[in-house]
């Protein structure tokens, strides 16, 4: 899924409830990425008080952008082994995985094929495991030119609060053709 | 929800082949739509070039053309860039939308117009590769067209409305400021402030270095970190500045000042300086300077019409202490002006040698004076008269060094003073007055003294008390008077001697030595005197009244024609 939000305060109404209800139902939630961690994981504790679930919150620098740049490789095999923990159809513990992508303008390169073809490897295991992926972009640092390709890696996208499957998604439409 | 244009389809055979193709052309339409509305959803949180980049990226997802699309816009030209090989026909495609144009590269070019319900916005063309290509994907493509054109006009809207509120803000904020400055600088004017409050004040609201400076180009005073040395201004180009301001409705800025001008009441000015090295200073700032020397001027205007005031109210009380005002009212008008009457007071008369053509003295003068005697401590009752200054100054004063002073500011003029008897109530000024007057004739005949009190004018004190000259005069011809006709007709010199000879005790060699004569010339004089006075010169009595009249005859000489009198010798009281 991916979260399109304007601001901090619109991020923290989809993210903070999307890990919190998973913490508070047992599982495992790990948000990849933030500038403030501290400040973030205060949030989510205050949110779910009494939790036995783990809720961890890692910093950006430690993350997609460490040794300063977008460590996509990096990132792609750490959540492909995530995934292969909890093959669909097992009984392995899900967890839910937020990544914020509020980096984009931090970086030099082609920064926007960089992520589509990041996007696109994650889309490939994300769809066989029972973890669930949200992608929280920035639309301050997103690049409209880019937006289309978010939509094409993730089936499900969530627009000024509406929830869409998305009609550009790549992988539904190959699933389509094969109907067809 | 059931999702349109997947999993629904029937079975395809032979039979429904043509509902199989019209069904298939239903779920790309329906697909296509799907996509307009999220990207609907989407463009509404976009400016105009996001709309753009969202458009050109999206075209390709709408369509089955691989090429990006190229935007025309109204007044805006192209977006990214003008596509090649179309600048010669884009007006024909322009004006017949939806109707491809076949380029030299065998393309089809379509331009989809960017609409809105009253207004053609742009052109979005898209190039396809066949006519049935066009077929298929145009209804999207027009849709989309419009969805962009209601969109960017949206967003133009939008624009504009943040534009209108930034520049609201703008407006604001500096009204805010303008009446936050304007309330700090009515403060100052209504809390009796002075040019260094002003200063304070521009300098807190500029935060910039500020100066004020007088028409000399001496800084008043300055804050904010002020280094510039103003001095370096010649007084042509400070002249040349000030007529510049004058004809200026605002301040003025010369290199890294701006400059305004505070005009005073009769002809004085203060320049309000703003360093602006850096160059920081917006219309805001010009705005506080302008409104600082509008207080500036209204602080001037007040402390010249209090000065005036005062002045007047001095000038009153010098007048009417020096003719004799009754002491309760003179005490009263004196604690209005925190004068201190108890404290012993002696007049004092200042006039010129050679006044030349001046009638009437400068307030430069007086001035100069007031300044000398606040030097000494002394707050200073000091007024014109005529072509001299008078003063009711404290007892102590060095009036040698104030005298010295003056001359040597106004030089040529050959300054005196003459310092009256001593007052230790209200009632004794005039008569200190007439003391001073008196003592100042004496300087004008001495050239040594440029100051003598009345105090030590000696034997001539006696002499001088009465104004009326009648009695002194009928007493001078009763004892010189034949003498003095004699010396008339003459031209001889029979009274001096007589003085001379009276005032040496009798000596004929003093006298002589005195006149520069022989003595022999003096034993001569001296038996004509007897001859034609015919006073006894042995006789005590004739010889003290003799002498008395030689003292009378001098003090008449000096009332009639202080310059001219021959000079005296003064006897230590």
């Amino acid at each position: 899924m991916a979260v399109l939000y304007a601001d901090e305060r619109e991020r923290n109404a989809h993210l903070i409830p999307y890990l919190v209800a998973a913490s508070l139902a047992g599982k495992e939630s790990i948000c990849v990425a933030a500038d403030e961690p501290d400040d973030l994981s205060s949030l989510l504790e205050n949110r779910s008080p009494g939790s036995s679930a783990a809720l961890v919150v890692l910093p950006t620098d430690e993350t997609y952008l460490r040794d300063g740049r977008f460590a996509s490789d990096e990132m792609a095999a750490w959540l492909g082994d995530m995934a292969q923990d909890a093959p669909l159809g097992t009984t392995h513990p899900a967890t839910r995985v937020a990544g914020d992508i509020d980096w984009l303008d931090r970086f030099a390169g082609d920064s926007l094929a960089e992520l589509h073809a990041y996007e696109s490897r994650l889309d490939g295991f994300a769809s066989s495991c029972r973890h669930t992926f949200a992608c929280f972009y920035s639309r301050a640092t997103l690049p409209a030119a880019g937006i289309i390709d978010v939509f094409k890696t993730h089936s499900k996208v969530l627009v000024g609060g509406v929830l869409w499957d998305s009609p550009f998604y790549e992988g539904a439409s190959a699933a389509r053709s094969g109907h067809e | 929800m059931t999702r349109l244009g997947s999993g629904t389809q029937p079975p395809a055979t032979t039979a429904t082949q043509s509902m199989q193709n019209a069904w298939q052309v239903h779920n790309v339409a329906c697909e296509g739509l799907r996509k307009l509305a999220l990207l609907a959803s989407l463009m509404t949180t976009l400016d105009e070039h996001g709309i753009l980049e969202l458009a050109q990226s999206a075209v390709p997802e709408l369509s089955r053309t691989s090429m990006p699309a190229n935007f025309c816009m109204v007044g805006g030209g192209w977006w990214p860039a003008e596509p090649r090989g179309t600048s010669t026909f884009i007006g024909e495609v322009a004006t017949r939308p939806a109707e491809p144009v076949v380029t030299t590269d065998g393309d089809f070019l379509f331009a989809i117009p960017l609409t809105t319900p009253s207004d053609v916005l742009g052109q979005m063309l898209v190039q396809l590769g066949s006519a049935e290509e066009a077929n298929e994907d145009l209804f999207v493509l027009q849709l989309f067209g419009q969805q962009l054109g209601a969109a960017i006009d949206n967003a133009r809207r939008h624009a504009h409305e943040m534009q209108l509120t930034a520049d609201l803000k703008v407006v604001s904020d500096e009204l805010r400021s303008l009446l936050r400055m304007q309330e700090q600088l009515n403060r100052v004017a209504a809390q009796h402030g002075n040019v260094a409050s002003v200063v304070r004040v521009v300098a807190e609201l500029t935060h910039c270095p500020v100066a004020a400076e007088d028409n000399s180009g001496k800084v008043l005073h300055s804050e904010g970190g002020w280094t510039v040395d103003l001095r370096r201004r010649s007084a042509s180009t400070r002249s040349r500045l000030v007529e510049r301001l004058r004809g200026e409705p605002r301040p003025i800025r010369e290199g890294d000042e701006i400059i305004a001008l505070a005009d005073g009441p009769i002809g004085g000015y203060v320049l309000l300086v703003l360093s602006d090295a850096n160059a920081v200073a917006t219309e805001t700032h010009v705005r506080v300077l302008e409104f600082a020397t509008t207080v500036l001027s209204m602080i001037l205007a007040k402390s010249a019409i209090v000065s005036e005031a005062e002045l007047r109210l001095r000038r009153d009380l010098i007048e009417e202490l020096l003719l004799g005002l009754s002491e309760p009212i003179a005490e009263a008008r004196a604690e209005a002006l925190s004068v201190d009457l108890s404290r012993p007071r002696r007049v004092v008369v200042i006039e010129p040698l050679n006044p030349g053509k001046v009638t009437k003295v400068d307030d430069r003068l007086l001035r100069l004076i007031q300044r000398e005697l606040n030097s000494q401590g002394d707050p200073g009752l000091a007024v014109t008269r005529g072509t001299g200054i008078v003063c009711l100054a404290h007892d102590d004063l060095d009036w040698e060094r104030i005298v010295l002073a003056v001359n040597a500011e106004r030089s040529g003029k050959g300054y005196r003073a003459g310092v009256g008897s001593i007052c230790r109530n209200s009632s004794n000024y005039p008569m200190s007055l007439r003391h001073a007057r008196q003592s100042l004739r004496f300087t004008l005949q001495s050239d040594a003294r440029r100051v003598i009190c009345f105090d030590d004018l000696g034997v001539y004190r006696l002499l001088a008390l009465n104004a009326d000259t009648t009695d002194l005069d009928g007493f001078i011809e009763h004892w010189l008077g034949s003498l003095l006709e004699y010396d008339s007709v003459r031209s001889t010199e029979l009274v001096a001697t007589l003085t001379s000879y009276l005032r040496s005790g009798g000596s004929l060699a003093a006298t002589a030595s005195d006149l520069f004569v022989h003595r022999s010339t003096v034993k001569y004089r001296l038996e004509r005197i007897k001859l034609i006075s015919k006073h006894d010169l042995t006789n005590p009595e004739t010889q003290f009244s003799l002498q008395l009249a030689s003292y009378a005859l001098e003090i008449r000489r000096t009332i009639q024609d202080p310059v001219t009198a021959a000079p005296i010798s003064l006897v230590s009281g």
